[in-house]
This record gives structure tokens, sequence and C-alpha cells, in this order.
């Protein structure tokens, strides 16, 4: 009697229980993760993001005006006057962030030297404070 | 990351399978040469794809997966000698990744180089070659079939659609345990 074997490839009972339950323990362990995940604030995106930023307020290495404002290591008063004078809204959309951002320039001793004025200490968002009180837009 | 987004990825690491049968049909003799080596070389990129979870995830959860996801192998290898079972284990990680988009790329990245080498060997093990017949290589067994190229496309593009759907129904069902938990 020839006995015939089976030599395709099968999917059993208890394979596919096995599935089953890899599926369900699988869900628990994303679960599990998006949980620990919640909350955290990526870095490494908010970085480059700000890398980008400065990169286009350099002329030398994006000469699109507005918003580069940096020309040959020096700021241009002028352009830096038309950037600042730009609304938030369409400043963000020039530069092509959906963060919000604060643009401010420091000294040698790291105290900020106003962009325009006593008033307007930066270029950006009021929601980012430049110390205690002062927020980045002079709010 | 959302449906559609995981959709494409998977769409595009399963397309190895394809892919490695395709270039395997227009360069058999050097694959059929370096055939024994295949199966180590998915089995490194196994390891690199822990590597990934383990450098993104906490160690604990990777750990878990680490351990169930080669029970799970070595337990239905053994039992039924199965070709397709690391494929189970790669859908599942798919999802896992999912939760972090950079981790999810690199794991992209590697499950489509695993398809490469699959879809390879599937080509190896299931064609007749003049030097020699290929009757086992590592845990992938010959069906005692020699099919033709259309056969074997075909074939693959079930499996293909197969392990595509399963990564799809695992994604859902992981949301749906979030959701209700």
């Amino acid at each position: 009697m020839r006995v015939k074997t089976k030599r395709g490839q099968t999917w059993s009972f208890d394979l596919i229980v096995a599935v089953v339950i890899f599926i369900v323990v699988v869900g628990i362990f994303y679960s599990l993760l998006n949980r620990s995940n919640e909350g955290t604030v990526d870095t490494q995106a908010l970085e480059s993001g700000a890398k980008s930023i400065s990169y286009q307020l350099n002329c030398d290495v994006s000469p699109v005006f507005p918003p580069c404002f940096i020309e040959n290591g020096e700021i241009n008063e002028t352009k830096l006057a038309v950037v600042a004078a730009l609304p938030y809204a369409d400043l963000k959309e020039l530069l092509g962030t959906t963060e919000d951002f604060c643009i401010y320039l420091l000294d040698e001793e790291n105290r900020i030297i106003p962009v325009i004025d006593e008033n307007t200490p930066g270029i950006g968002s009021g929601s980012y404070l430049l110390n205690a009180t002062l927020g980045c837009d002079g709010s | 990351m959302d449906l559609f987004t995981f959709i494409v990825t998977v769409f595009v690491s399963f397309l190895g399978i394809l892919f490695g049968a395709v270039l395997t049909h227009h360069t058999r003799d050097e694959v059929f040469e370096m055939r024994k080596l295949i199966p180590f070389l998915q089995f490194a990129i196994l390891v690199a794809v822990f590597v990934v979870l383990f450098l993104f995830f906490p160690f604990t959860i990777v750990s878990a997966l680490l351990v169930l996801s080669f029970g799970f192998i070595y337990i239905f290898w053994r039992k039924n000698n199965l070709n397709f079972l690391d494929y189970i284990v790669l859908s599942m990680i798919l999802v896992i990744s999912s939760v972090n988009p950079k981790a999810h790329l690199y794991v992209t990245l590697f499950a489509f180089i695993f398809g490469i080498l699959s879809g390879s060997l599937f080509y190896v093990m299931n064609t007749k070659h003049k030097k020699h017949q290929v009757k086992k290589l590592a845990h992938h067994r010959h069906t005692g079939k020699h099919l033709d190229f259309h056969s074997m496309t075909s074939s693959l593009f079930y499996t293909y659609k197969f392990f595509f759907f399963l990564a799809i129904i695992a994604f859902a069902a992981a949301h749906l345990i979030d959701f209700l938990f």
C-alpha cells in the first residue's frame, strides 16, 4: 500500500491559534509602547527644524529674501527690519515650519541684543520666553 | 502612524519577495552558487531588526517580543517545517515598529531585503537546476515540485497578498486593543 505523504505547507489548527495569540500579544505590546510614547517630544525633529530655519536666514546658503538677512557673516539691518515687520504667521509659512519658533541675537556674554528695540527683543512666537517674563515678541 | 502610511510601507516591504524571485530568474547561476549563504543572511537580518527594536523601544518589551518570536518560530519549525514563519514574525514586528516612524523605516528596509532573500531562496528551492537538485536548505524544505516561472510568481504573489493582509489585520487588531485598553 502506498502511503501518501503530505509535503505541501499547511496551516494546522494550533498554528492558527498561535498566530491569533501572537496578534493579541503584539496588540498589547503596541498599546503599551503607544502609551509610553505619549507626551514625549521629538527633540531631534525640533533640532533639525531649528537648523533648517537658521540655514534660511543665511543669504549665503539660501539667497531668498525674505526671510534671509545674514550676508557674508554679518547682519543686514535693512533686511532684518523687513523680516521683523512680517506677521508671524507669514514668516512661519515662509520658513516652511509648523512649530513655534523664536529668532533672537546674543552677544559674547550671552546677553540678548534686541532685534529692533527693547519692545521687540526677538522675532517669533510670544509663547517662547526669553527670560522669566519676557516673550519673544516683547509681550 | 495612520493606516494608509502603514499599508504603503507594508506594500513596499513585502514587495521584496517578488523582487527577489525576478532577480534570481535573471541571475540564477550566481544565486544558486551562494544558496547556502541565504539562510544565514536572513538570520542576520532578523538579528538586525531586533537590534533596531532594542535601539528604539524599551528593553523589557523588546526582550519579551524576542523570546515570543523565536519561541514561536522554534515550536512550529520543529512541528510543521514551515517556511513562512519568519514572515508571520516580520508582520508583527512591522506593527510594533509603527509606533516610531524612524524605527518603522529601518524595519521596512530590512523586511524588503529579507523579502529579496526569501524570494531568491524560494526560486532556488523550486526550480530544476542543471547542476544539482536542492533537497533541503537550512529550515527550508523542498516541496517536491519544480515550478515554472509563471507558477512561481503566482505562488509568491499569493504569499505576498497573504502576509500583506495579515500585517494589516494585526495593525487593526493592535489599534482595537489600544482603544479598548
